[in-house]
């Protein structure tokens, strides 16, 4: 029997428990040797992204006369929220559907729509003046979410030379 | 005392089957050349996007995994998803 010790977890000088590796195990029912699948907090992570908006078969051309472009997320294991706000005046041209950048994949798994732990709430789309009848959602594999029109269930690909988009949301990501 | 600060590329992770990469960026503020604050920000790579402006170790990692096999793959996958 071995009498080597390993580091599990310190308290540092900020008063922070400071686990090394391997995650906080919040399994029930074992016997202290094994760990419940499913049960470890592996990870966690704040930080910032900066959404972008581009057009699926062109992007719009020409610098905008004024943009804003904010995103701040919170990892908690295989799940993320995201909440931000983008902005332009200025548009010019592009093509297709209209889609901003995430953080991080979206899972792989999941029905075709929807496929969030909760969808992305559609804080405000104003476009030309057209804020009614849109959702954002995200679909299965990608790393962008799109604007959808809601009643006819199609992309949104009209044309617009000024946007704001403000929204919030969880979905799973990639493991 | 000298307090300067700077961005490196602190993770690069290759998730999912079209290989996208995840890149997370450490903005770090250093007094004298040790870290006393530290942020993230991050940003995710497609076999479809352009890493022309990108770190030169994402550019290689994109190189090596979005190959043209990959790239077709992810453009049929996005040519199927429909809105249901």
């Amino acid at each position: 029997m071995s009498n080597a010790r390993t580091l599990a977890s310190t308290i540092n000088s900020s008063s922070q428990i400071v686990v090394p590796s391997g995650g906080v195990n919040f399994g029930t029912g074992t016997d202290g040797t094994g760990t419940v699948a499913g049960g470890v907090l592996d990870d966690y992570e704040e930080g910032t992204w900066t959404p972008q908006i581009t057009r699926a078969t062109s992007n719009p051309s020409g610098t905008p006369s004024s943009s804003e472009a904010l995103g701040s997320y919170t990892k908690i294991g295989g799940m993320v929220h995201v909440r931000g706000k983008v902005g332009f005046n200025g548009f010019s041209g592009g093509s297709g559907q209209w889609r901003c950048s995430l953080p991080f994949t979206h899972s792989n798994y999941g029905i075709q729509y929807n496929t969030l732990v909760s969808g992305l709430h559609k804080g405000r789309v104003y476009m030309d003046g057209d804020s009614s009848d849109r959702q954002f959602r995200i679909f299965p594999g990608n790393n962008f979410f799109n604007l959808i029109i809601l009643s006819t269930l199609n992309y949104y690909t009209s044309d617009t030379t000024f946007l704001i988009w403000e929204f919030s949301g969880t979905y799973l990501i990639q493991g | 005392m000298s307090l300067t600060k700077q961005t490196v590329t602190d993770k690069i992770e290759i998730v999912g089957p079209y290989n996208h990469i995840q890149v997370r960026e450490a903005i770090q503020v250093l007094e004298d050349g040790q870290v006393i604050s530290q942020s993230y920000h991050r940003y995710v790579v497609s076999p479809l996007d352009d890493t022309a402006d990108k770190d030169p170790k994402v550019q290689a990692v994109a190189a090596a995994v979005h190959t043209q096999e990959v790239k077709d793959a992810y453009q049929a996958h996005l040519a199927a998803q429909e809105v249901a």
